[in-house]
Protein backbone atom coordinates (compact mmCIF):
# COMPACT_ATOMS: atom_id res chain seq x y z
CA UNK A 1 0.00 0.00 0.00
CA UNK A 2 2.17 2.52 1.37
CA UNK A 3 5.23 0.08 -0.15
CA UNK A 4 4.22 0.80 -3.76
CA UNK A 5 6.65 2.72 -5.68
CA UNK A 6 6.33 3.81 -9.61
CA UNK A 7 8.42 6.05 -11.85
CA UNK A 8 8.92 9.69 -12.34
CA UNK A 9 5.39 11.87 -12.91
CA UNK A 10 5.50 13.83 -16.09
CA UNK A 11 2.73 16.40 -15.60
CA UNK A 12 3.35 19.31 -13.45
CA UNK A 13 2.23 19.06 -9.51
CA UNK A 14 2.16 21.07 -6.64
CA UNK A 15 5.53 19.85 -5.04
CA UNK A 16 4.88 21.36 -1.20
CA UNK A 17 0.83 22.29 -0.48
CA UNK A 18 -1.93 20.25 -1.69
CA UNK A 19 -4.60 22.29 -2.33
CA UNK A 20 -7.66 22.75 -0.15
CA UNK A 21 -10.68 21.35 -2.69
CA UNK A 22 -13.30 21.60 0.32
CA UNK A 23 -13.70 24.39 2.65
CA UNK A 24 -15.60 22.28 5.88
CA UNK A 25 -14.89 18.39 5.24
CA UNK A 26 -11.26 18.21 5.54
CA UNK A 27 -8.52 16.59 4.21
CA UNK A 28 -10.82 13.07 4.34
CA UNK A 29 -13.45 15.08 2.30
CA UNK A 30 -10.57 16.71 -0.43
CA UNK A 31 -9.78 12.54 -0.71
CA UNK A 32 -12.90 11.40 -1.00
CA UNK A 33 -13.66 14.31 -4.09
CA UNK A 34 -11.29 13.03 -5.57
CA UNK A 35 -11.99 9.13 -5.85
CA UNK A 36 -15.22 10.69 -7.13
CA UNK A 37 -13.46 12.42 -10.32
CA UNK A 38 -11.13 9.54 -10.86
CA UNK A 39 -14.30 7.05 -11.19
CA UNK A 40 -15.51 9.83 -13.46
CA UNK A 41 -12.94 9.77 -15.57
CA UNK A 42 -12.57 5.92 -15.80
CA UNK A 43 -16.37 5.61 -16.78
CA UNK A 44 -16.62 8.67 -19.13
CA UNK A 45 -12.96 8.84 -20.39
CA UNK A 46 -13.72 12.74 -21.34
CA UNK A 47 -14.81 15.22 -18.16
CA UNK A 48 -15.15 19.09 -17.82
CA UNK A 49 -14.39 20.17 -14.30
CA UNK A 50 -13.15 23.45 -12.39
CA UNK A 51 -9.69 24.08 -12.99
CA UNK A 52 -7.97 23.74 -9.32
CA UNK A 53 -10.34 20.38 -8.85
CA UNK A 54 -8.94 18.93 -12.26
CA UNK A 55 -5.38 19.80 -11.87
CA UNK A 56 -4.98 17.91 -8.69
CA UNK A 57 -6.92 14.99 -9.64
CA UNK A 58 -5.20 14.65 -12.45
CA UNK A 59 -2.42 13.64 -10.36
CA UNK A 60 -3.43 11.40 -8.60
CA UNK A 61 -4.87 9.37 -11.92
CA UNK A 62 -1.39 9.40 -13.56
CA UNK A 63 -0.17 7.43 -10.60
CA UNK A 64 -2.80 5.06 -9.82
CA UNK A 65 -2.60 3.97 -13.61
CA UNK A 66 1.27 4.01 -13.52
CA UNK A 67 1.15 1.62 -10.62
CA UNK A 68 -1.49 -0.98 -11.97
CA UNK A 69 1.12 -0.73 -14.83
CA UNK A 70 4.04 -2.08 -12.85
CA UNK A 71 2.44 -4.32 -10.26
CA UNK A 72 -0.76 -5.71 -12.40
CA UNK A 73 -4.09 -7.11 -10.88
CA UNK A 74 -2.03 -9.84 -8.96
CA UNK A 75 -0.52 -7.63 -6.33
CA UNK A 76 -2.46 -7.43 -3.11
CA UNK A 77 -1.40 -4.28 -2.03
CA UNK A 78 -2.13 -2.72 -5.65
CA UNK A 79 -5.83 -4.54 -5.37
CA UNK A 80 -6.34 -3.46 -1.88
CA UNK A 81 -5.30 0.38 -3.57
CA UNK A 82 -7.66 0.31 -6.73
CA UNK A 83 -10.72 -0.79 -4.17
CA UNK A 84 -10.13 2.42 -2.51
CA UNK A 85 -9.31 4.84 -5.10
CA UNK A 86 -12.46 3.87 -7.36
CA UNK A 87 -15.93 3.76 -5.82
CA UNK A 88 -17.80 2.15 -8.18
CA UNK A 89 -16.23 -1.51 -8.48
CA UNK A 90 -17.39 -2.11 -12.19
CA UNK A 91 -14.73 0.08 -13.29
CA UNK A 92 -11.55 -1.94 -11.28
CA UNK A 93 -11.21 -4.84 -14.21
CA UNK A 94 -11.66 -1.69 -17.26
CA UNK A 95 -8.94 -0.03 -15.79
CA UNK A 96 -6.30 -3.26 -15.69
CA UNK A 97 -7.76 -5.08 -19.08
CA UNK A 98 -8.22 -2.09 -20.99
CA UNK A 99 -6.45 1.00 -19.64
CA UNK A 100 -3.23 -0.77 -18.85
CA UNK A 101 -3.00 -2.53 -21.94
CA UNK A 102 -3.74 0.86 -24.17
CA UNK A 103 -0.31 3.16 -22.61
CA UNK A 104 1.75 -0.28 -22.25
CA UNK A 105 4.41 1.04 -24.68
CA UNK A 106 3.96 4.86 -23.73
CA UNK A 107 5.84 6.54 -20.98
CA UNK A 108 4.44 9.85 -21.01
CA UNK A 109 1.33 11.16 -19.42
CA UNK A 110 -1.69 9.52 -20.26
CA UNK A 111 -4.13 12.30 -19.66
CA UNK A 112 -4.93 15.32 -21.33
CA UNK A 113 -6.04 18.69 -20.69
CA UNK A 114 -7.77 21.78 -22.44
CA UNK A 115 -8.54 24.94 -20.78
CA UNK A 116 -12.41 26.03 -21.54
CA UNK A 117 -13.05 29.93 -22.17
CA UNK A 118 -14.66 31.81 -19.44
CA UNK A 119 -18.74 31.76 -19.07
CA UNK A 120 -19.73 35.21 -19.80
CA UNK A 121 -21.79 37.12 -17.90
CA UNK A 122 -20.89 34.49 -15.17
CA UNK A 123 -19.13 33.93 -11.97
CA UNK A 124 -15.35 33.96 -14.04
CA UNK A 125 -15.17 30.26 -12.86
CA UNK A 126 -12.50 29.36 -15.09
CA UNK A 127 -12.97 24.94 -15.77
CA UNK A 128 -10.22 22.71 -17.86
CA UNK A 129 -11.43 19.67 -19.83
CA UNK A 130 -9.93 16.67 -19.09
CA UNK A 131 -9.84 13.22 -20.77
CA UNK A 132 -7.74 10.00 -20.99
CA UNK A 133 -5.47 9.67 -24.38
CA UNK A 134 -6.46 7.62 -27.48
CA UNK A 135 -10.17 7.26 -26.57
CA UNK A 136 -12.59 6.51 -28.88
CA UNK A 137 -14.61 9.69 -28.20
CA UNK A 138 -14.46 12.13 -31.59
CA UNK A 139 -11.11 14.52 -31.23
CA UNK A 140 -10.84 17.83 -29.52
CA UNK A 141 -8.01 19.39 -30.94
CA UNK A 142 -9.76 18.75 -34.65
CA UNK A 143 -12.93 20.51 -33.78
CA UNK A 144 -10.56 23.22 -31.91
CA UNK A 145 -8.62 24.14 -35.79
CA UNK A 146 -12.10 24.06 -37.30
CA UNK A 147 -13.28 26.24 -35.37
CA UNK A 148 -14.27 29.77 -36.75
CA UNK A 149 -13.81 33.48 -35.07
CA UNK A 150 -16.14 35.36 -36.96
CA UNK A 151 -19.07 35.57 -34.68
CA UNK A 152 -16.30 37.00 -31.74
CA UNK A 153 -17.12 40.42 -30.70
CA UNK A 154 -13.44 41.72 -31.58
CA UNK A 155 -13.72 40.26 -34.97
CA UNK A 156 -17.46 41.78 -35.77
CA UNK A 157 -16.43 45.04 -34.39
CA UNK A 158 -13.68 45.03 -36.57
CA UNK A 159 -15.37 44.22 -39.62
CA UNK A 160 -18.01 47.06 -38.70
CA UNK A 161 -15.21 49.50 -38.64
CA UNK A 162 -14.09 48.45 -42.28
CA UNK A 163 -17.51 49.33 -43.62
CA UNK A 164 -17.32 52.62 -41.80
CA UNK A 165 -14.33 52.89 -42.95
CA UNK A 166 -15.47 52.18 -46.84
CA UNK A 167 -18.67 54.41 -46.30
CA UNK A 168 -16.52 57.36 -45.33
CA UNK A 169 -14.10 57.44 -47.94
CA UNK A 170 -16.54 57.17 -50.36
CA UNK A 171 -18.37 60.21 -48.89
CA UNK A 172 -15.20 61.94 -48.97
CA UNK A 173 -14.73 61.49 -53.19
CA UNK A 174 -17.81 62.59 -53.94
CA UNK A 175 -17.17 65.68 -51.71
CA UNK B 1 52.60 8.34 44.53
CA UNK B 2 53.71 10.50 47.35
CA UNK B 3 53.69 7.72 49.58
CA UNK B 4 55.30 5.31 46.77
CA UNK B 5 58.44 7.35 46.61
CA UNK B 6 59.30 7.11 50.48
CA UNK B 7 58.31 3.41 49.96
CA UNK B 8 61.15 2.74 47.27
CA UNK B 9 64.08 2.25 49.47
CA UNK B 10 62.67 0.44 52.22
CA UNK B 11 61.19 -2.08 49.40
CA UNK B 12 64.45 -2.24 47.38
CA UNK B 13 65.90 -3.43 50.38
CA UNK B 14 63.75 -6.29 51.23
CA UNK B 15 63.13 -7.46 47.69
CA UNK B 16 64.74 -6.32 44.39
CA UNK B 17 62.21 -7.43 42.58
CA UNK B 18 59.28 -5.49 43.98
CA UNK B 19 59.90 -1.98 42.50
CA UNK B 20 59.15 -4.22 39.03
CA UNK B 21 55.83 -5.80 40.60
CA UNK B 22 54.87 -2.39 42.10
CA UNK B 23 55.13 -0.17 38.65
CA UNK B 24 53.41 -2.91 36.86
CA UNK B 25 50.74 -3.15 39.32
CA UNK B 26 50.05 0.64 38.53
CA UNK B 27 50.37 0.39 35.00
CA UNK B 28 47.87 -1.53 34.71
CA UNK B 29 45.61 -0.03 36.88
CA UNK B 30 43.55 3.24 36.12
CA UNK B 31 43.18 6.40 37.44
CA UNK B 32 39.87 7.06 35.98
CA UNK B 33 36.44 7.28 37.26
CA UNK B 34 35.29 3.93 34.79
CA UNK B 35 34.85 0.39 36.29
CA UNK B 36 35.27 -2.90 34.13
CA UNK B 37 32.34 -4.11 32.15
CA UNK B 38 33.18 -7.19 33.90
CA UNK B 39 33.15 -6.19 37.03
CA UNK B 40 30.54 -3.77 36.30
CA UNK B 41 28.26 -6.72 35.32
CA UNK B 42 29.43 -8.72 38.24
CA UNK B 43 28.71 -6.63 40.75
CA UNK B 44 24.60 -5.95 38.99
CA UNK B 45 24.16 -9.41 39.40
CA UNK B 46 25.14 -9.86 43.23
CA UNK B 47 22.21 -9.90 45.03
CA UNK B 48 24.33 -7.57 47.42
CA UNK B 49 24.94 -5.00 44.87
CA UNK B 50 23.82 -1.45 44.40
CA UNK B 51 21.28 -2.19 41.93
CA UNK B 52 19.62 -5.04 44.20
CA UNK B 53 16.57 -2.77 44.06
CA UNK B 54 16.82 -1.88 40.21
CA UNK B 55 15.01 -3.37 37.67
CA UNK B 56 18.42 -4.57 36.18
CA UNK B 57 18.65 -7.68 38.26
CA UNK B 58 15.36 -9.72 36.99
CA UNK B 59 16.94 -8.87 33.41
CA UNK B 60 17.84 -12.16 32.91
CA UNK B 61 14.46 -13.46 33.43
CA UNK B 62 12.87 -12.01 29.84
CA UNK B 63 9.96 -14.48 29.28
CA UNK B 64 7.64 -11.93 26.93
CA UNK B 65 10.53 -11.58 24.67
CA UNK B 66 11.76 -14.75 24.39
CA UNK B 67 8.15 -16.17 23.86
CA UNK B 68 8.03 -13.49 21.02
CA UNK B 69 6.16 -14.19 17.96
CA UNK B 70 8.39 -13.91 14.66
CA UNK B 71 7.11 -13.66 11.16
CA UNK B 72 9.46 -12.75 8.11
CA UNK B 73 10.07 -9.59 6.00
CA UNK B 74 11.55 -8.68 2.86
CA UNK B 75 14.65 -8.24 1.72
CA UNK B 76 15.04 -4.82 -0.41
CA UNK B 77 18.35 -2.52 -0.90
CA UNK B 78 15.80 0.41 0.13
CA UNK B 79 15.64 -1.21 3.75
CA UNK B 80 19.15 -2.52 3.79
CA UNK B 81 21.09 0.73 3.18
CA UNK B 82 18.37 3.26 4.00
CA UNK B 83 21.73 5.64 4.81
CA UNK B 84 22.04 6.20 0.68
CA UNK B 85 18.78 7.20 -0.15
CA UNK B 86 18.76 11.17 -0.57
CA UNK B 87 16.27 13.24 1.28
CA UNK B 88 12.91 13.42 -0.95
CA UNK B 89 12.27 16.79 -0.17
CA UNK B 90 13.39 18.75 -3.62
CA UNK B 91 15.14 21.70 -1.96
CA UNK B 92 17.33 19.86 0.06
CA UNK B 93 18.54 18.28 -3.08
CA UNK B 94 21.67 18.44 -4.92
CA UNK B 95 22.42 15.43 -7.48
CA UNK B 96 26.37 16.46 -7.18
CA UNK B 97 26.38 16.59 -3.58
CA UNK B 98 24.77 13.38 -3.85
CA UNK B 99 26.98 11.74 -5.97
CA UNK B 100 30.60 13.06 -3.96
CA UNK B 101 28.71 11.81 -0.35
CA UNK B 102 27.89 8.34 -1.90
CA UNK B 103 31.81 8.00 -2.74
CA UNK B 104 33.41 8.60 0.71
CA UNK B 105 30.10 6.39 2.28
CA UNK B 106 31.79 3.70 -0.41
CA UNK B 107 35.34 4.12 0.97
CA UNK B 108 34.64 4.51 4.47
CA UNK B 109 32.52 1.31 3.82
CA UNK B 110 36.03 -0.63 2.49
CA UNK B 111 37.79 0.31 5.72
CA UNK B 112 35.15 -1.50 8.24
CA UNK B 113 32.60 -3.57 7.95
CA UNK B 114 28.92 -1.79 8.53
CA UNK B 115 26.85 -4.72 8.96
CA UNK B 116 23.07 -4.47 7.75
CA UNK B 117 20.94 -3.79 10.65
CA UNK B 118 17.05 -2.39 11.39
CA UNK B 119 14.92 -0.50 14.01
CA UNK B 120 14.49 -2.98 17.03
CA UNK B 121 17.84 -4.96 16.31
CA UNK B 122 20.55 -5.31 19.19
CA UNK B 123 24.14 -3.88 18.14
CA UNK B 124 27.00 -3.29 20.23
CA UNK B 125 29.21 -0.31 18.97
CA UNK B 126 33.31 0.24 20.39
CA UNK B 127 34.23 3.73 19.94
CA UNK B 128 37.89 5.03 20.46
CA UNK B 129 37.74 7.28 23.58
CA UNK B 130 41.07 9.03 25.07
CA UNK B 131 39.47 8.89 28.81
CA UNK B 132 38.39 5.14 29.11
CA UNK B 133 40.27 2.02 29.78
CA UNK B 134 41.95 0.93 27.29
CA UNK B 135 40.92 3.52 24.96
CA UNK B 136 37.89 2.23 23.67
CA UNK B 137 34.39 2.27 24.87
CA UNK B 138 31.90 -0.26 24.25
CA UNK B 139 27.87 0.47 24.30
CA UNK B 140 25.43 -2.71 24.26
CA UNK B 141 22.08 -1.76 23.51
CA UNK B 142 18.11 -1.89 21.14
CA UNK B 143 18.88 0.66 17.98
CA UNK B 144 15.81 2.70 18.86
CA UNK B 145 15.61 5.21 15.58
CA UNK B 146 17.54 6.28 12.29
CA UNK B 147 17.62 9.45 11.08
CA UNK B 148 18.94 12.13 8.48
CA UNK B 149 20.24 11.35 5.23
CA UNK B 150 23.58 10.67 3.42
CA UNK B 151 26.81 11.30 5.24
CA UNK B 152 25.00 12.42 8.07
CA UNK B 153 23.05 9.16 9.02
CA UNK B 154 22.92 8.46 12.30
CA UNK B 155 22.06 5.75 14.82
CA UNK B 156 20.74 5.75 18.64
CA UNK B 157 21.10 2.98 20.63
CA UNK B 158 19.46 2.36 24.21
CA UNK B 159 19.99 0.45 27.46
CA UNK B 160 19.02 0.55 31.34
CA UNK B 161 22.29 1.07 33.21
CA UNK B 162 21.62 0.89 37.12
CA UNK B 163 17.75 1.57 36.46
CA UNK B 164 18.93 4.64 34.27
CA UNK B 165 18.38 4.98 30.83
CA UNK B 166 21.08 5.39 28.35
CA UNK B 167 20.93 6.54 24.90
CA UNK B 168 23.46 6.76 22.70
CA UNK B 169 23.33 8.64 19.08
CA UNK B 170 26.21 7.55 16.87
CA UNK B 171 26.74 8.80 13.41
CA UNK B 172 27.00 6.10 11.03
CA UNK B 173 30.31 7.33 9.32
CA UNK B 174 32.13 8.96 12.32
CA UNK B 175 36.03 7.64 12.04
CA UNK B 176 36.05 7.31 15.64
CA UNK B 177 34.32 4.21 15.61
CA UNK B 178 35.75 1.18 15.67
CA UNK B 179 33.64 -1.52 14.81
CA UNK B 180 29.75 -1.96 15.03
CA UNK B 181 28.54 -5.81 15.67
CA UNK B 182 24.93 -6.78 15.17
CA UNK B 183 24.23 -8.92 18.26
CA UNK B 184 20.39 -9.99 17.30
CA UNK B 185 19.13 -9.13 13.70
CA UNK B 186 15.42 -8.43 14.13
CA UNK B 187 13.10 -6.26 12.90
CA UNK B 188 10.32 -4.26 15.09
CA UNK B 189 6.57 -3.18 14.17
CA UNK B 190 7.28 0.30 14.48
CA UNK B 191 9.75 2.63 12.49
CA UNK B 192 10.84 4.42 15.70
CA UNK B 193 11.12 2.93 19.43
CA UNK B 194 11.29 6.34 21.25
CA UNK B 195 8.20 4.98 23.43
CA UNK B 196 10.62 2.69 25.09
CA UNK B 197 11.20 5.88 27.41
CA UNK B 198 7.93 5.25 28.44
CA UNK B 199 7.54 1.87 28.95
CA UNK B 200 8.51 -0.39 32.04
CA UNK B 201 13.26 -0.81 31.50
CA UNK B 202 12.80 -4.92 31.21
CA UNK B 203 11.91 -3.35 27.55
CA UNK B 204 15.07 -2.34 27.25
CA UNK B 205 17.75 -3.64 28.87
CA UNK B 206 20.25 -5.71 27.97
CA UNK B 207 23.49 -7.46 29.84
CA UNK B 208 26.62 -6.28 27.94
CA UNK B 209 27.88 -9.84 27.93
CA UNK B 210 25.26 -10.16 25.08
CA UNK B 211 25.61 -13.33 23.48
CA UNK B 212 25.08 -13.09 19.38
CA UNK B 213 22.42 -14.79 17.55
CA UNK B 214 23.24 -15.81 14.57
CA UNK B 215 20.96 -16.78 11.30
CA UNK B 216 20.56 -19.00 9.17
CA UNK B 217 22.37 -18.10 5.49
CA UNK B 218 19.67 -17.19 3.21
CA UNK B 219 16.69 -16.67 6.08
CA UNK B 220 14.87 -13.67 5.74
CA UNK B 221 15.39 -10.94 8.67
CA UNK B 222 12.71 -11.50 11.39
CA UNK B 223 9.90 -9.30 12.73
CA UNK B 224 9.68 -9.25 16.70
CA UNK B 225 5.83 -9.08 17.41
CA UNK B 226 5.82 -8.10 20.92
CA UNK B 227 3.87 -5.53 22.28
CA UNK B 228 5.46 -2.70 24.86
CA UNK B 229 2.79 -1.93 27.71
CA UNK B 230 3.21 2.03 28.58
CA UNK B 231 3.20 3.40 31.80
CA UNK B 232 0.56 5.64 33.05
CA UNK B 233 0.85 9.58 32.31
CA UNK B 234 3.04 12.04 32.12
CA UNK B 235 4.70 10.84 29.08
CA UNK B 236 7.23 12.63 26.84
CA UNK B 237 4.84 12.45 23.71
CA UNK B 238 1.63 11.99 23.28
CA UNK B 239 1.90 8.15 21.99
CA UNK B 240 -1.67 8.23 21.62
CA UNK B 241 -2.20 10.66 19.09
CA UNK B 242 -0.02 8.65 16.95
CA UNK B 243 -0.67 5.45 14.78
CA UNK B 244 1.40 2.65 16.54
CA UNK B 245 1.81 -0.81 15.99
CA UNK B 246 3.61 -1.99 18.63
CA UNK B 247 2.29 -0.42 22.07
CA UNK B 248 -0.13 -1.13 24.73
CA UNK B 249 -1.92 2.09 25.86
CA UNK B 250 -3.13 1.84 29.37
CA UNK B 251 -6.66 2.88 30.27
CA UNK B 252 -7.56 6.05 29.27
CA UNK B 253 -11.02 7.55 29.86
CA UNK B 254 -13.26 6.97 27.02
CA UNK B 255 -14.22 10.80 26.17
CA UNK B 256 -10.69 11.74 26.54
CA UNK B 257 -9.37 9.36 23.82
CA UNK B 258 -12.36 10.44 21.65
CA UNK B 259 -11.67 14.25 23.04
CA UNK B 260 -7.70 13.24 21.36
CA UNK B 261 -8.78 11.37 18.09
CA UNK B 262 -11.24 14.25 16.71
CA UNK B 263 -8.77 16.95 17.71
CA UNK B 264 -5.49 16.29 17.24
CA UNK B 265 -3.91 16.73 13.75
CA UNK B 266 -1.78 13.90 14.44
CA UNK B 267 -3.84 11.19 13.77
CA UNK B 268 -4.58 10.61 10.24
CA UNK B 269 -6.20 7.22 9.16
CA UNK B 270 -6.32 8.50 5.37
CA UNK B 271 -2.76 9.36 5.19
CA UNK B 272 -1.48 5.30 3.99
CA UNK B 273 -3.99 5.86 0.98
CA UNK B 274 -2.53 9.19 0.07
CA UNK B 275 -1.01 8.35 -3.73
CA UNK B 276 0.86 12.31 -3.96
CA UNK B 277 1.82 12.46 -0.31
CA UNK B 278 3.94 8.74 -0.75
CA UNK B 279 4.86 10.24 -3.98
CA UNK B 280 6.44 13.26 -2.25
CA UNK B 281 8.17 11.42 0.59
CA UNK B 282 9.86 8.50 -1.17
CA UNK B 283 12.24 8.75 -4.23
CA UNK B 284 11.13 7.30 -7.41
CA UNK B 285 11.99 4.10 -9.28
CA UNK B 286 14.36 5.98 -11.57
CA UNK B 287 16.65 8.14 -8.77
CA UNK B 288 16.49 4.65 -7.15
CA UNK B 289 17.73 3.05 -9.90
CA UNK B 290 21.34 4.79 -10.01
CA UNK B 291 21.75 4.53 -6.42
CA UNK B 292 21.31 0.76 -6.50
CA UNK B 293 23.45 0.70 -9.74
CA UNK B 294 26.65 2.60 -7.15
CA UNK B 295 25.64 0.15 -4.21
CA UNK B 296 26.02 -2.97 -7.00
CA UNK B 297 29.40 -1.76 -7.97
CA UNK B 298 30.63 -1.73 -4.81
CA UNK B 299 29.44 -4.82 -3.25
CA UNK B 300 30.86 -7.01 -6.23
CA UNK B 301 34.16 -5.17 -5.70
CA UNK B 302 34.08 -6.63 -2.11
CA UNK B 303 33.34 -9.69 -3.33
CA UNK B 304 36.35 -9.17 -5.83
CA UNK B 305 38.30 -9.01 -2.97
CA UNK B 306 37.46 -11.70 -0.78
CA UNK B 307 37.98 -14.24 -4.27
CA UNK B 308 41.84 -12.63 -4.38
CA UNK B 309 42.05 -13.45 -0.78
CA UNK B 310 41.32 -16.74 -0.88
CA UNK B 311 43.05 -17.52 -4.06
CA UNK B 312 46.17 -15.97 -2.40
CA UNK B 313 45.54 -17.95 0.42
CA UNK B 314 45.49 -21.23 -1.79
CA UNK B 315 48.96 -20.15 -3.14
CA UNK B 316 49.96 -20.04 0.13
CA UNK B 317 49.00 -23.37 0.54
CA UNK B 318 50.08 -25.07 -1.97
CA UNK B 319 53.39 -22.89 -2.27
CA UNK B 320 54.91 -24.65 0.87
CA UNK B 321 54.35 -28.16 -0.65
CA UNK B 322 57.18 -27.91 -3.52
CA UNK B 323 59.46 -26.79 -0.87
CA UNK B 324 59.31 -30.15 0.82
CA UNK B 325 60.44 -32.01 -2.36
CA UNK B 326 63.62 -30.84 -3.49
CA UNK B 327 65.07 -31.53 -0.20
CA UNK B 328 63.59 -34.92 -0.38
CA UNK B 329 65.87 -34.77 -3.90
CA UNK B 330 68.96 -34.01 -2.78
CA UNK B 331 68.93 -36.60 -0.02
Amino acid sequence: MSNLTAGKLLIPYSRLARKKITKFTGPQGRIDKIRGIISDLLRLERIEIPNFVGYESRQYAERLIDLAKKYGDKHEGMMEMADYWIIEKDLIPKLFQVIVPRYENKLGPYTQVFKLPEEYPGKGIKNICMELKDNALPPIQAAMSNRTHNNSLTNILIDAYKKDYKFRTEQNKFN
Amino acid sequence: MFQLYEKIPYLLARQPNALKQTIQTIAARNYTNTVPNRILEKARRSKLGAAAKGPSVGSDERPKLEQAEYSQAERDYKYIYPDFLPNPVYYFRDKIREKLERIDMINRRKQITIPEFYVGSIMAVTVSDPYAPGKSNRFVGICIRRDEYGLKHSFTLRNVIDGLGVEIMYDLYNPTIRSIEVLKLEKRLDDNLSYLQDSPPEYSTIPFDFEPVKLLPGMKVPVNMTKVPLKNKPWRHAWDRKALRGVILPEIKRYQHEEYMNSSSDFKPYEKWDLMKNYRETIHDDDHREIVQDIKKFESEITDKQEIVTAAKKLVRTRHIPKETPSNEKK
